[in-house]
């Protein structure tokens, strides 16, 4: 196994502080996380641990205190803002506990869209490559629905197909299925996880749910700014 | 189609609803009421510009040729000039001067001209003839305005007694000074031209008579083929005769046409600010939405959108919107004018003021003009302010950032 093989994402001493009032809080301090292709990572945490933040400062959305970032091996705290934002497309998809679908769209436009807005494929190919992921999540009769008339599990499902639209590397799914019912929860997790396997994509997965966060192989919690194994 | 253009007209037109957001719609009405009045208002302020001008021209031709107000006599090579030149449709001296007319004890100071008959008559006097008749028109005899004669209260057959400035200068002789007697012939009534219209019409020869002129005229006026430009014709006549003063009618009239056009850009600029209203409550209305919409807009910027291609789609949304809003004016206000008798009359019915209204102000008939500037104006206004309108929450939608944004919960 050859070891310049550079990591998806690499962090390295990670740390945020944010300024409320006059009362500095410190929500990380000297987190490490390291993901190739093959990982499979779930964090927990209480509510309020830093959970969200450290999936931002992952996606480079927000920037660090202090420690270094670096996404197949590109430092990016070296990169311009327009850079960063171009490259967070290419990289990584992100889905949130609340969907975040466009309501003036149907389902297949959201999808379209996240590739459109990279511009990295040709408008045919970028139809084609929608229309496959909708049905890869079991949507494909559900194209022309708008997210008011899809279900919870379907918004996500669409959530999901618009993340790997660009074909990313890594996929922050931030308490995805946080909204969700049991049933539903499990068949969304389901579809993640096939998903991210037949893809090859790295997967960090934040939820409250201990089912599906002792499914991963690398599991770690939040505690106190730390990440814990 | 970029993402920005095609996600900003699906927010106006989402999915399944063809006529468009009810943001869309009031806004395009918002814009098309503000259009639709400047439409409006500039094209009657045009008809009226237009009606006066035609008055001024049929009056008093498109040119006028003279020694500087001073009369003159040897006119006759001048006028057979004029009248053999095939781009002049008519020539006509005349003379004209202030009396005193009287009929009973009122005493009033009438404008008046004479003019020459003889040959076709520069001031389309016949055409405004409300009556009596043009043919009867004699020494003895005078046409005068109906301003006049409801003033004077005398209609056609009346007598006016007519004192004329030389009198006075007979008055310190020995004679008797008589006032000459006419009979009205007729009654002429230019409407929208009161002002500008001679109040008593003569004859070239008892004009001369009253003013002691003998021969001489005050100078000649000209009307020319439609078509023929009268600042060409005007500038080839005074290299031909530089010592004439040759004046076009808009040189003549250059005041009054000035404020003609100063009301009409006044209205404009005034009833702009109706589209400036209406653009202000889009620009509001989509900050509103620009709120409404943080994690959305965050999430573009996450997954990999331009910083400066969030802000175009609320400019592209204001940009459709004027030019919708524009159309739709724009066709409001030409069906609106295009059924402006019968809009009118019924408004005149309803406030019983039908009376009032074609006698003061002829509403009647009201005269459109519709000038290819005006659209143009109207347009660029439109269009360009609901964009720039736009740019506010534009700008905001710019400055958001994508952490604050996503981190928004529902
Ligand atoms: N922009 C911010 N300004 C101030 N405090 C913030 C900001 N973002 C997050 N926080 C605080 O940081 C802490 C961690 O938040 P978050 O990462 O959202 O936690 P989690 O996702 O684990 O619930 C919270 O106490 C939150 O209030
Ligand atoms: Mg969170």
């Amino acid at each position: 196994m050859s070891e310049v093989q550079p990591q998806l994402i690499e962090a390295r001493d990670l740390s945020k502080s944010f300024v409320s009032g006059n009362r500095e809080i410190r929500v990380l301090s000297g987190v490490d996380l390291s993901l190739s292709a093959a990982s499979r990572v779930s964090i927990r945490g209480e509510s309020g641990s830093g959970k969200t933040t450290l999936l931002n400062l992952l996606a480079g959305i927000e920037r660090p205190d202090r420690g270094e970032l670096f996404w197949d091996g590109i430092p990016i705290q070296s990169l311009s803002a327009a850079r960063l934002t171009r490259e967070r497309g290419r990289q990584i998809g992100m889905v949130f506990q609340s969907y975040y679908l466009i309501p003036e769209l149907n389902a297949l436009e959201n999808v379209l869209i996240a590739g459109q807005i990279m511009g990295l494929q040709r408008k045919r190919e970028l139809r084609a490559a929608a229309e496959a992921l909708l049905d890869e999540v079991g949507l494909s009769d559900r194209l022309k629905s708008r997210p008011e008339q899809l279900s919870g599990g379907e918004r996500q499902r669409v959530a999901l197909a618009r993340a790997l639209m660009n074909r990313p590397r890594v996929l922050l799914a931030d308490e995805p299925t946080g909204n969700l019912d049991e049933v539903t929860a499990r068949r969304v997790m389901d579809i993640i996880l096939q998903t991210v396997d037949r893809q090859d994509i790295a997967l960090v997965l934040v939820t409250h749910n201990p089912n599906f966060a002792n499914e991963m192989p690398e599991r770690y919690t939040l505690r106190e700014g730390v990440l814990e194994k | 189609m970029p993402w920005y253009l095609y996600l900003a007209l699906r927010q106006l037109f989402p999915a399944g609803r063809w006529l468009g957001s009810s943001f869309f719609i009031l806004s395009v009405i918002g814009v098309a009421l503000g259009v639709a009045v400047l439409v409006v208002v500039q094209s009657v302020m045009g008809g009226f510009g237009e009606v006066h001008r035609e008055r001024i021209v049929d009056t008093t031709g498109h040119l006028e040729v003279s020694a500087n107000g001073r009369p003159f006599s040897r006119y006759e090579g001048m006028l057979e000039r004029l009248r053999e030149d095939p781009k002049v449709a008519a020539a006509m001296p005349y003379a004209q001067g202030f009396v005193m007319a009287r009929s009973g004890r009122t005493p009033l100071f009438p404008q008046v001209y004479g003019i020459d008959l003889s040959d076709t008559p520069v001031f389309a006097i016949e055409e405004y003839l409300v009556s009596g008749n043009l043919a009867d028109l004699y020494d003895d005899t005078v046409l005068i305005s109906s301003n006049l004669a409801s003033r004077l209260g005398v209609w056609v057959g009346s007598e006016v007694e007519v004192f004329s400035p030389t009198l006075i200068d007979n008055l310190d002789g020995e004679e008797m000074v008589l006032p000459s007697s006419f009979e009205v012939a007729g009654i002429y009534e230019i409407e929208w031209n009161q002002e500008f219209t001679p109040g008593m019409v003569f004859s070239l020869r008892t004009m001369q008579d009253l003013y002691d002129l003998n021969q001489s005229i005050h100078g000649i006026a000209v009307r020319l083929i439609d078509g023929v430009d009268e600042y060409q014709f005007a500038e080839a006549l005074r290299a031909e005769y530089p010592v004439w003063s040759i004046i076009t009618w808009r040189e003549r009239w250059a005041d009054f046409l000035w404020v003609l056009d100063l009301e009409k850009t006044m209205m404009l600029f005034i009833n702009l600010f109706i589209v400036a209203v209406a653009v202000f409550a889009i620009a509001v209305a989509q900050l509103l939405m620009v709120v409404r919409k943080t994690r959305e807009i965050g999430l573009l910027n996450v997954m990999g959108a331009r910083r400066r291609e969030i802000p175009m789609i609320y400019c592209i949304q204001g940009f459709f919107i004027g030019l919708i809003g524009l159309g739709l004016g724009i066709s409001l206000a030409m069906s609106l004018l295009s059924v402006r008798g019968p809009i009118i009359r019924f408004l005149a019915d309803v406030s019983g003021t039908q009376d009032a209204l074609t006698r003061f102000y002829y509403f009647s008939n009201l005269p459109v003009s519709y000038q290819t500037s005006d659209f143009v104006i109207i347009s660029c206004a439109a269009v360009t302010l609901s964009t720039l309108a736009s740019l506010i929450p534009a700008l905001r939608a710019a400055r958001m950032q994508p952490a604050t944004s996503i981190r928004i919960e529902q």
